[in-house]
């Protein structure tokens, strides 16, 4: 079994544990063999992750994909604190969620 | 003009629901040493769709509670006069305000997303901060906002004015409602609270989150709703009518004693937890 990132599905793969919703709800039953429409369903639904049946170790990013998910977060801070980016807290506080959320997103 | 804006809001012929009478009645027995378990649950059961969901809740993961818990009275025994008196507050106020928008553009779904995260990250700042009461503390982060609520629900054209104002000129919501409405959503949630009668908790939560230190009784509770605001909004979880993350008075942030190593691992405590939480949105809003 191995987490992948949503983008990482590919049809075919054995979905290993339920896949739910950011809400709880059920989306996918372990068992289900993914399929072509269903993948950007589940990105769509705000599936960030899930686990697939597999004998493999967990595929790590490659580092184009690292780069992209480091920049989508940096351009996402940059909205949410620009009223507060004079704020030494606010600052502090932003670097503590930037390296959280990339370790989160990138590993 | 403000006055004019809260009248209007609270007391006028707004489309604003009043609480449901089972609330009120509840929260009085639960505060009467003399009744008993039995008693109030005799009174849950006659607001059926309150009461369903009150057992929904409780039976969640949330909870977390070993047993199926199958009548009100059976909760108030397991889990305590506190945490029914809170899980009813709450599912009240869901029922109180309407599923659907009716301001054009506000998220309603994102916006108890952003509620219940914020419940959840004030129950684990709240621990830290030595907040007595874990479920007031949730409840004061769920319902923070409400002011925004009854804006949304009572003056929905000013509203959206509101909104496209926090977009095109990239403004906080908070000082985008003092331009159109001349108040704010702290003002107006402090009169719905008062009007409500809510405990003397929640309405400084819903008073303050913006500036604690003005908070009268409770300021560890104020603090640790104001602390995860930011943070839920930092961590980008649900939406609130902006998107953008309220600054941490520096005053509640020293006097506290807070270090950004700290607040860093609490940070990831919330987030973890708010991931395990977020079964409980579909049992309210069903």
């Amino acid at each position: 079994m191995k987490k992948l990132r949503t983008e990482q599905l590919q049809p075919g793969m054995v979905v290993a544990k339920d896949i739910l919703d950011i809400t709880g709800k059920l989306l996918v039953v372990e068992g289900t063999t993914l399929d072509e429409p269903l993948i950007p369903r589940l990105a769509h639904r705000g599936v960030d992750v899930a686990w697939v049946k597999s004998d493999e170790e967990e595929i790590a990013p490659t580092q184009e994909e690292k780069e992209r998910i480091i920049k989508e977060i940096r351009e996402d801070l940059d909205k949410r604190f620009h009223l507060v980016a004079q704020d030494p807290i606010m600052r502090g506080l932003r670097k503590r969620i930037f390296d959280y959320l990339v370790r989160k997103k990138t590993e | 003009m403000k006055e004019k804006v809260i009248k209007r809001v609270i007391e006028g012929t707004s489309s604003l629901p009043a609480l449901p009478v089972i609330l009120d009645r509840a929260t009085r027995m639960l505060d009467d040493p003399d009744v008993s378990a039995s008693d109030v649950g005799r009174i849950i059961i006659k607001d059926q769709s309150i009461a369903s969901k009150v057992l929904r809740l409780v039976n969640s993961a949330f909870y977390g509670c070993q047993r199926q818990i199958s009548t009100i009275s059976q909760a108030v025994v397991i889990l305590g006069f506190n945490t029914v008196r809170n899980v009813i507050l709450s599912v009240s106020v869901f029922e109180a305000f309407s599923k659907d928008s009716k301001a054009d553009g506000f998220d309603k779904y994102r916006f108890w997303e952003h509620s219940i995260a914020c419940g959840v990250a004030t129950r684990a700042i709240g621990k830290h901060l030595g907040v007595k009461d874990p479920e007031e503390a949730f409840v004061g982060g769920l319902l923070h906002d409400i002011g925004k609520l009854v804006l949304e629900q009572s003056l929905p054209d000013e509203f959206v004015k509101v909104l496209h104002l926090v977009k095109d000129m990239g403004i906080s919501i908070l000082e985008a409602e003092e331009v159109v409405l001349a108040t704010t959503h702290p003002e107006v949630g402090r009169c719905l609270s008062q009007k409500w009668n809510l405990p003397q908790a929640l309405e400084e939560t819903i008073a303050f989150h913006h500036n604690p230190t003005a908070a009268e009784t409770h300021l560890k509770l104020v603090s640790a709703v104001h602390l995860a605001d930011s943070s839920v909004k930092g961590l980008g979880i649900g939406y609130s009518g902006d998107e953008l993350v309220p600054p941490i008075d520096r005053r509640i942030w020293d006097g506290l004693r807070l270090n950004l190593d700290v607040f860093g691992r609490w940070l990831r405590e919330i987030d973890d937890e708010v991931e395990s939480a977020c079964g409980f949105l579909p049992l309210l809003i069903d």
